[in-house]
């Protein structure tokens, strides 16, 4: 944006600014400050950045006690199926889920499969070369 | 019977039980947590979210509403509820109200999808713990602009939700 165009900042880049990039020009730094509804934009993703940044301290769920679903399917009355169907999670898995954990899946099933395979592979190998 | 994300709404609607158990499944733990951390009590936690769900369940079905901003909205209301009731003032309440903030926008940002998720958690990371930027965009800054700006508009949407419907 230039100077004197009458322009607003456009939300893309006040969305990079939000999280903690460097406006792109002194004029879109000034105007994002000056115009009340570009600043008030601003602000609003800065909120909302911050946010989310002190919220990956957050590293997991609660997992509430079985009484708690025990109780809603007595008053429910018919839902008294556990609730362990199949359900799809809206995310994806990514780059991102090896430095924040959302506590909703972990390596450890993983990483015991292998270790019970290399055992199952060593104990074979034992009984063969004996 | 299985219920995916996606009908878990139209199920819970419909008033089917399996409804209820998927939604329970899906957004008991947040809900729980919600409760947890705002009110600080594993007791009143607990009540919260058994009142939480009934409430939804029993209510009106309204397939139009955000059931999960429902659930969380409802859980805010009855964590409030039950601080006022132990003689918690304006700032335990506030402070209540932030805690809960935060996991709602914890949620939103696990449940976006890609690539705004990893580019918004690449983009929030402390500068000297960030890895080698990922794409470069027209305005020169290491991060695809609307990327990061669809995440931050979901994250805006799933908290507006959660403290009003």
């Amino acid at each position: 944006m230039s100077e004197g165009t009458g322009a607003h900042c456009d939300d893309a880049t006040l969305a990079l600014v939000a999280v903690g990039q460097v406006a792109p020009s002194a004029v879109f730094e000034r105007h994002s400050h000056t115009c009340p509804a570009c600043s008030a934009r601003r602000q609003s993703l800065t909120d909302v950045a911050d946010l989310a940044r002190d919220s990956l301290s957050e590293r997991a769920y609660l997992q509430p006690p079985a009484t708690v679903w025990r109780g809603i399917a007595a008053v429910a009355g018919d839902a008294g199926t556990a609730p362990d169907l199949v359900v799809e999670l809206p995310s994806a898995g990514s780059a991102a889920d090896q430095t924040v954990d959302d506590g909703r899946r972990g390596p450890w099933p993983v990483i015991g499969a292998v270790a019970i395979a290399i055992l199952l592979l060593l104990v074979v190998l034992g009984l063969l070369w004996w | 019977m299985a219920v995916t994300y996606s009908d878990v709404e139209q199920v819970f609607a419909a008033g089917q039980p399996e409804g209820l158990a998927a939604a329970y499944s899906m957004w008991g733990a947040l809900i729980y947590t919600v409760a947890r951390r705002g009110s600080g009590s594993a007791e009143a936690a607990a009540d919260i979210t058994q009142r939480t769900f009934l409430s939804a369940w029993h209510g009106p079905r309204d397939v139009s509403l955000d059931l999960k901003a429902r659930l969380v909205l409802t859980a805010r209301t009855l964590v409030r509820r039950h601080l006022e009731e132990q003689g918690a003032d304006r700032a335990a309440q506030a402070a209540a109200d932030a805690v809960i903030d935060r996991v709602v926008v914890r949620d939103e940002l696990t449940a976006l999808a890609e690539p705004s998720r990893s580019v918004l958690l690449r983009a929030l990371a402390p500068p000297g713990t960030r890895p080698v930027p990922v794409d470069a965009n027209e305005s020169g800054g290491p991060f695809p602009a609307d990327a990061v700006l669809a995440g931050l508009q979901r994250l805006e949407h799933g908290l507006a939700g959660s403290r009003s419907v």
